[in-house]
This record gives structure tokens, sequence and C-alpha cells, in this order.
């Protein structure tokens, strides 16, 4: 099993190498001189200053040197520095990335806490009218573009009702003057996570209740159910002994392959809900040509990415011997 | 007698394609998802063209106006009629979702079957290609790409471009799906047939292999296409797909993220979320249908 891990590993280099010099090199063409980025709107640098700059920055170099000094850098750990923020991008990613994460967390936590009750249930009963509401309910989740069911919700609850901040992460006034206690603070931020919550939650619920239904149904057509019944059992402990168990497998799985994510964001929702997520820290760096900024957030995803596939992969090892002999 | 016997043997000779569309069309909810496709489609080519304004027209003077009997859905801020720029829009959303839809299916369907096919190295290398482009995530990627380029691209040429761009990353699940499918067909006999018929490479693959796997490349296709208008629409959304004048649903809701029209013009911005929304359940019931009809193992 440890060779199967490291024989993984080890496939992750290239990969990874091929993205990030795709990705280098779309930055490259992408129009816009970091040099007047790195100044800020209405500076008045002369020529030769911007040159110094350009040379301070390394821009002065052909493309594959920057590249190499760049991967050079990334491995030593070093990320560059923010234009933007005028901070090292490992800094400015460390404290987004909570952000992103304290999010996704919450709403992993109800949508598993909601999708498996209801994937058994919708499985127990399949084609039932409650297994009915939540095919429906789960293939408009699918269909639904996350951001425009976003602003539904501001627009005909949250404005309405004026329960909940619309956006950001803390009110304003305490960003000014500081919060009184560490409570008050907690407090505040949960309030402002109501909103961006209720609609990662939904998202995920869409495919997750699916999941789970499929899993268990699978289950349920197996021999040894079959036994169990002609057994005499009570059908709950049929089900949540017997069935569940052995449905939990594919479950364990995809929560595996779930940890990675959650701390990536969601680049619409985060822009929709301005929450300061590494998702918007993306998204605005492409407008400010923050280039060691999109460089590294890039990464990151690509990476999340590649773990969230392998972890995936040693889970169904893990389960399913047969796979590691390939 | 022999007439009769002719009629029998005729009966008997049900194809697996009229096996598949007798099952599907038995299945409501998928004839119910491929109508309001139809219907959908069939709104945004004629509705365009029967509707008595034009697609440039301007009229400061009836600008911001609410949804009335002449402006069934109001008009935006160069007085512009929106049902109008609504079913343009679609035009575009579905085509891009229809093109990259396509472009996915033709290099996901060629190198499945040229890896499935030569297998050995050529299949490592390709294989290995697929699992490149799979592992670059998506959303990120396709905005920093969309952002790098889209400047000196014209907005209608932007079009193009995100069409080719989602066609270029979404291709790898269907090549492993075909390729997975192919490495057991090559082993039956059929293709030792091909074998002493001396049929080159390119028609074996083309015209005995691929078109056993057309079942699972159809349903990929439409889960793809329906997938591809949503990628659109966010990428449109965030100003990053294909940009105004150019109508397209992503970038009508976009107009949402201005306060003023959020909060006082919905006419403009939620026609064409609810647009989005109809059509991509419809490609998925009937994609989801599609996929129950060629299940061997599906009885309902």
């Amino acid at each position: 099993m440890l060779k199967y891990i490291l024989r993984r590993l080890l496939h992750l280099i290239p990969v990874l190498l091929i993205i990030t010099i795709i990705l280098f090199a779309m930055l490259e063409i992408m129009p816009g001189d970091p040099v007047n980025a790195y100044l800020g709107i209405g500076s008045n640098a002369t020529v030769e200053q911007q040159q110094q700059i350009r040379e301070m920055l390394g821009l002065d170099e052909p493309v594959h040197i920057r590249y190499m000094k760049w991967l050079g850098r990334t491995l030593t750990g070093d990320f560059g520095t923010s234009y933007k923020y005028r901070k090292p991008v490992a800094d400015v990613i460390g404290t987004y990335i909570w952000n992103s994460f304290y999010l996704n967390v919450v709403a992993m936590i109800f949508a598993f806490l909601i999708a498996i009750p209801v994937g058994i249930k919708s499985a127990v009963k399949k084609y039932g009218l409650f297994d009915n509401f939540w095919t429906v309910f789960s293939l408009t989740g699918v269909s639904m573009p996350s951001f425009f069911f976003a602003l539904i919700l501001i627009f005909f609850i949250a404005i309405p009702s004026k329960w909940f901040p619309l956006n950001g992460m803390r009110t304003t006034i305490f960003l000014a003057k500081g919060y009184d206690s560490f409570g008050q603070e907690v407090l505040d931020v949960l309030k402002h996570m109501i909103l961006p919550v209720t609609v990662v939650t939904i998202a995920s619920l869409a495919s997750l209740t699916r999941y789970v239904r499929n899993s268990v149904i699978e289950v349920i057509n197996q021999d040894y159910i079959r036994t169990a019944r002609s057994k005499g059992l009570a059908e709950k402990v049929v089900i949540y002994k017997h069935a569940f168990r052995n449905a939990l497998l594919p479950i364990v799985t995809l929560l595996g392959m779930y940890i990675p994510g959650l701390f990536g964001g969601s680049i619409l929702l985060e822009t929709v809900f301005i929450w300061p997520g590494i998702g918007h820290v993306l998204f605005t760096s492409i407008g400010d040509r923050d280039y060691s900024m999109l460089m590294a957030a890039n990464t990151f995803y690509a990476l999340l990415m590649l773990i969230g596939n392998l972890l995936s992969d040693v889970s169904y090892a893990l389960v399913d011997p047969r796979v590691r002999v390939k | 007698m022999a007439n009769k016997k002719d009629k029998q043997t005729k009966k008997k000779a049900i194809g697996p394609w009229m096996i598949a569309w007798h099952r599907f069309r038995k299945n409501r909810v998928a004839v119910v998802g491929a109508s309001l496709f139809i219907i959908i489609v069939l709104s945004v080519i004629f509705v365009p063209v029967i509707s008595p304004y034009e697609i440039s027209e301007f009229n400061l003077a009836d600008k911001e106006k609410a949804p009335s009997a002449q402006h069934w859905l109001g008009t935006d801020e160069q007085g512009r009629d929106v049902l109008l720029r609504l079913f343009m829009g679609g035009r575009i959303s579905i085509l891009v979702g229809l093109m990259a839809a396509s472009v996915s299916v033709v290099l996901g369907s060629m190198v499945g079957g040229i890896a499935g096919y030569y297998g050995g190295r050529v299949d490592d290398i390709l294989m290995r290609i697929a699992e490149i482009i799979y592992s670059i995530p998506f959303t990120p990627t396709v905005i920093s790409i969309s952002a790098a380029l889209m400047w000196r691209v014209s907005s209608e040429s932007k079009m193009y471009f995100v069409m080719l761009l989602i066609g270029i990353l979404s291709w790898p699940g269907l090549a492993r799906l075909v390729r997975g499918q192919i490495l057991s067909l090559r082993e039956q006999e059929f293709m030792q047939a091909t074998e002493i018929l001396g049929i080159s490479d390119r028609s074996k693959i083309v015209r005995h292999l691929l078109p056993n796997t057309l079942a699972f490349i159809i349903v990929s296709a439409t889960l793809g296409m329906a997938g591809a208008i949503l990628t659109e629409a966010g990428l449109s959304f965030l100003g990053l797909g294909v940009t105004p004048p150019t109508p397209t649903w992503g970038n009508m809701v976009e107009r949402a993220r201005n306060t003023n029209v959020f909060r006082n013009m919905q006419w403009l911005w939620i026609p064409p979320g609810v647009m989005i929304m109809l059509t991509v359940v419809s490609i998925n019931l009937l994609g989801e249908g599609l996929r129950d009809a060629f299940d061997p193992k599906e009885i309902r």
C-alpha cells in the first residue's frame, strides 16, 4: 500500500510541472504591464524608474529563465511578493485560505448531515413521494447556476427580511474599531456566513443526496441483504446495520475527496458575496495583474485538485485491493 | 406464406437503436425534458425573427421601462427590448454549449479511440496527457486563461474562443470512457474479422469501434452541453466570457452586479437566469433519459 501511494506521489510531479508551465505561459501573454500594477494608479514614475522597478522585479529577463527562477524559489517555499498586498504571497494565501475553509467546512457538515438520512430514506422507498421530491430537488440544484441562486436568495429573502448581512465577512464598524470580545467576533462572522453557507450547502446537497441514495440502492440489491431479510430480521436492522454500514464505504471515500476542496473557495460565490476567501483573491488579482499572487493561487488550486484525485484513488485502493495490482 | 414469414422476421429484427427509442419514449420525464429543450431551441430561433424590434435598435426615450404591453420584459438602459435580447442571448448561450460539447466529443472520442486501439506507448502518452488536463483545476484556470487572452479578442470572436476553451479542457473524461470500452471491444470476434478483411486502422477505429461506443458518446455529449452552458454563464457573469454588446444569458445576469439594476430592475437579470436553469434542466433530463434508454441493465 505504501508503495502504491509513493508511486502515485511520484506521478504527481511531472503533472504539476506541466500545469505550472501552462499557467506561466498564459500569464506571459496576458496584456498589461505588471510594473504599472506595482506602481499603482496615478503614479508619475519616469521611464528610468520604471526600468529600475522592472529590473528589481526581475521582469527584464527572458520567460524561460524567469520560470526556472520562479520554480526554484517556489520549491524553497518562497512564492514571491504580492504587488497589491505588499506582503509575501504565502502570507496572503495563508490568511485567505482559512476564510474559505470556515465557509466550506460548515457547509460540508450540514450537507453530509442532511444528505445521509435523506439518501437512505430515498433509497429504501425508491420512486416514492419522498424520493421523487429529492430527485427534483437535486436536478434543479445541479442545473441552477450557483451565482443566480445566490442572487435570488439575496433579492427575495435577505433584502426584504433584513435578517442577515448581504455580503462581506465582518461588519464595517467592527473592522474599524475592532471587536470587544472573541465571542462577539465569532457571532459577527457567523451572521455573515448564513447566506453563503446556505447556497454552498444546497449546491453540494444536490449531488450528495443522489450519491448516497445510489450507493444505498446498490447495497440493498446485494444477496446478503436478501439473506438478512429472509432470516427474518426487522427491516430497521437490515437497513441500518447491514445495508448502511456497507454503503458507508463509498461515502467515506467521497468525504476524503472533499477534504482538499475545503481549502479552495468557489470563485463565483465568493465574488457574489464579497467573501474574502482564496477564490475572491484569485479573481481580484486578475484585475490587478498581481502575477505572483495569480501564479501561486492557481498552483495552489492545481495542488488541491491533484491531492483530491490522489486521495480518492488511494481510498479506492484501500477498499478494493484489486486496484493496487494494476 | 412467404410474405407472412417475411413480416415475422421483420418484427423480430428490432435494432438496439429502436429498443433505446422505445424505452426513451416510455420514460415520461425524459420526454418532458426533450420537449422543453425543443421548445427552447425553436423559440431562440424564431422569437428574434418575429420580434418587431431590431437587436441594434436604441431608443433612449424608452429606456429602463418596466415590462409592459409593448415590451413584455421591459427595456434596458439603452432602451433595447429585453425579450429580444433574451432570445438572441439564448442563441449564443446554446450555440456555445453545443460547440463546446462537440469539440470535447471529437477530441475525447478520437483520443480514447486511438489510445484504446493501439495500446502500449501510444496509450501511455495519450492517457498521461488526458490525466494532466483532467488535473487542471477547471474554473481558476479557465478564468485566468480567458483573462489572459480576452483583451486581444473582439467581442464576437470571444464566443468562439470560449467554446474552444471549454471544449479543450473537458474531453479527458470521455476519452477515458471510450478507451475503456474499446479495450474490451478490441478483443471481440468482429474485430478479428476486420483483421482478416485487411481493413485499415483508421476505418477500424472510426467505422467499427467508435460506433459501438456511440451510446456513451451521445450521453456524454448531452450532459457535457449542459455543463458547458453553465460554465459559459459563470464566465460571462464574471465578465470573462462573451462580453456585451453580444448578449448571452450569463452576461445578462451579470447586470445584477450593478446595485441599481439588482434592486430596481429585476426584469433585466431574473429572466436570463431562469432561462439558463430551464435549458440546463431540460438537457439534463434528456441526457439521463438517454442514459437509461441505452443502459441494458436498467429495467423499469
